[in-house]
């Protein structure tokens, strides 16, 4: 039995613009490698406290995502603007909590970061 | 006639075809002790920047930042809001006793300015190439050890950063021999920097790759020990009687087998993990505290193998738990067909835990190994700070006589038009709507919409040479003996054109009783063309004699 395991997480871009008004200039793609092909997981996103806040997908909601066959999970992250560049990263953590086949073990969740530079 | 003519330009396609036109790059020379460009760059094709330095430079190396396309901007070099793009790096080889160097610069864009550093040396600012060996190994110790505790970039304060930068300006320092180092004070060598554009240069310069791998190292460690706590427990939902009964039924028996022994020995590690003990290989240590402390990848590797043989062991376990017959089952406890399933349900479940720890320690060693690599990386970053540096401002903005070059073009084709049944030479003069650089290959720039306006031109031309257009009392050339061409144009290929449009033409009047009135008459065309800086492969192919060319000066 091969569980689902997350090693690695990084934004593309891995550089946001939190004060742009356009919502793509806030927005990146989360790019999670994980294993095996296929897995299917619920992750929420969270951005650490300060600096930034996620404006989508909406903070504490999961969202069903597949292992695809490249070994990617992927889903964009939209920041919320803010004139408050304090900070200058904004740390998002992606959270996996592995969905079993019906009446399966269910994992302990996995959490896997990506440090996004922001301006 | 016209069929000779078709099979005419046929041969020269081919020929003009199959010579390809190589991926080049254009040279350009540059003075570093005067801080300048010889020309100005060329644009859709890699650079190679050549210039002079003395024979005790050891490397040259070149970034690159766009500016602005502002008019009112500034074109300031030292704007720190730049973004700055590394390009190649020269280094001398051993012994060479070059007085040159090259090295390149990638694709730039048209009509842009561009600050361009180079950082050169030896001399270095202070440190001598003896003082900055010394100083590259007490660097890496220094952001090794303080980067450690940084689990999360948070942590990365301001503090922190001015006490690493303090370490480092102390370390070159004395390497120097106690010398002052001289450097501006927007340096990160300069105690006189601002602490939080230090963080920043810090950050952005050099650790960022250290922060995420750190961090990642932090959560793979968090993955281990969770899932080593869910394995204890998964294992610990069989009761601990149950597998003492099951030991027991191994043990059974003189006749017992060398996989009931093997199977014993799993039996009695699996239920010690689950009820408190580290006894499966791999985990005999305090594993917490072991992963935490190590940031050697061969600690944590010989870990994997030592899980790896807890995996093959449990599965030794599953393959004996599955053939046990009804009678030792029976032996071994009145339920004992249930307590087997939920022992390889169990079984199943911690393998599949214990694969992920694997996964993680894997993962970890991964992250040790880039992280090694990223703290070279950052010192040899760190020490081409201390190189000197040449700032240049440069741009692929021509000047007129350039600018012109680059939106206008002349070929030599052959056309045909189809309502008179007529082929004729032409010349013609191709005006793009963009700048274009015939030097840079169009494969080399993308598909074919991404090359489009690369490709499409107005097309104006006259014919030459003696024409079959002519004839007496119905068509009349428009100037002395030349007619207009007017159209549009395509490069197909670097070289080869189709174009299509009207041919301009005096037309006599159909009715014979008027001689005296020509109208200005059109009919269309369509047509090959050549690019003009192709004539010696027309010349050469069909045995012209061209004037040799002037070698450039």
């Amino acid at each position: 039995m091969a569980f689902l395991h997350v090693s690695r997480c990084e934004g593309n871009p891995a550089k946001v613009d939190i004060e742009a008004a356009d919502p793509q200039a806030r927005t990146t793609e989360i790019v999670c490698q994980a294993t095996p092909v296929g897995a299917v997981a619920d992750v929420t996103y969270t951005v650490r406290p300060g600096g930034a806040l996620i404006e989508s997908p909406t903070p504490g909601t999961a969202i069903r995502l597949t292992v695809d066959g490249n070994g990617h999970v992927k889903q964009n992250v939209r920041l919320a603007p803010t004139p408050d560049t304090s900070k200058i990263f904004a740390t998002i953590d992606a959270t996996f909590t592995e969905v079993p086949a019906a009446g399966g073990f269910v994992p302990p969740p996995q959490t896997c970061t990506a440090i996004i530079r922001i301006r | 006639m016209t069929s000779i003519r078709i099979a005419l330009i046929a041969a020269l396609v081919c020929t003009c075809a199959t010579r390809a036109f190589g991926q080049e790059m254009e040279k350009v020379t540059v003075t570093l002790e005067s801080g300048v460009f010889g020309t100005r760059l060329p644009f859709d094709v890699p650079i190679l920047v050549e210039g002079a330095i003395a024979t005790t430079v050891e490397v040259v190396s070149a970034s690159y930042a766009l500016l602005p396309n502002e008019p009112e901007a500034l074109l300031d070099c030292e704007d720190t809001s730049l973004v700055w793009r590394r390009g190649g790096t020269w280094r001398r080889q051993q012994g060479s006793m070059a007085t040159t160097f090259q090295l390149t610069l990638p694709r730039l864009q048209a009509n842009r300015y561009y600050c361009i550093n180079f950082s050169y040396g030896p001399p270095y600012r202070n440190p001598q190439p003896r003082e900055l060996a010394a100083f590259r190994a007490v660097a890496l110790t220094a952001i090794d050890l303080a980067m450690r505790p940084v689990t999360n970039p948070e942590r990365f304060d301001l503090g922190m950063a001015t006490r690493l930068r303090l370490a480092l300006i102390d370390a070159i320092e004395r390497a120097s021999g106690g010398a002052a180092v001289d450097v501006p004070s927007t340096s990160i060598f300069s105690r006189e920097m601002d602490p939080a554009r230090a963080r920043d240069a810090f950050i952005d310069g050099f650790l960022q790759p250290l922060l995420s791998l750190q961090e990642n190292r932090a959560n793979q460690i968090q993955t281990f020990r969770n899932f080593l706590a869910a394995a204890r427990k998964e294992a610990g939902s069989i009761p601990r009687v149950d597998y003492d009964r099951l030991i027991a039924a191994a043990g059974a028996g003189a006749a017992a087998s060398s996989a009931d022994r093997e199977a014993r020995a799993a039996l009695t590690s699996l239920r010690d993990f689950a009820f408190g003990g580290t006894a499966l290989p791999g985990l005999e240590e305090d594993v917490r505290d072991a992963v935490d402390a190590t940031w050697d990848p061969t600690a944590i590797d010989s870990r994997i193998q030592r899980l790896s043989r807890t995996e093959s062991s449990l599965a030794l376990l599953d393959t004996w738990l599955a053939g046990l017959t009804p009678a030792q089952l029976k032996s071994a406890d009145p339920g004992g067909g249930q307590t087997r399933d939920a022992l390889r349900k169990s079984l199943a479940n911690t393998q599949g835990l214990l694969g992920v720890m694997r996964s993680a320690l894997a993962t970890i060693v991964g992250v040790l190994s880039q992280r090694t690599a990223a703290l070279a990386k950052a010192v040899d970053d760190l020490t081409l700070r201390l190189l000197m540096d040449v700032r240049i401002l440069a741009s692929t903005v021509g000047n007129f006589s350039t600018r012109h070059s680059w939106y206008i073009s002349a070929d030599l084709g052959l056309a045909y038009a189809p309502v008179i049944d007529e082929i004729f030479p032409y010349l013609g003069t191709n005006i793009y709507f963009r700048p274009v650089n015939k030097a840079a290959p169009l494969s080399s720039l993308g598909g074919f919409g991404q090359t489009f306006t690369r490709r499409a031109s107005a097309m104006i031309g006259i014919t030459f040479g003696n024409s079959d257009i002519t004839e007496a009392n119905r068509r009349a050339p428009l100037f002395n003996s030349q007619y207009l061409l007017l159209g549009g144009g395509f490069r197909m290929t670097d070289a080869i054109r189709l174009a299509s449009g009207i041919l301009v033409m005096k037309a006599s009047d159909p009715n014979p009783l008027v001689t005296d009135r020509q109208n200005i008459e059109a009919t269309w065309f369509i047509s090959f063309s050549f690019d003009w800086d192709v004539r010696g492969t027309f010349t050469k192919a069909f045995g012209f004699n061209e004037p040799a060319e002037q070698p450039e000066k």
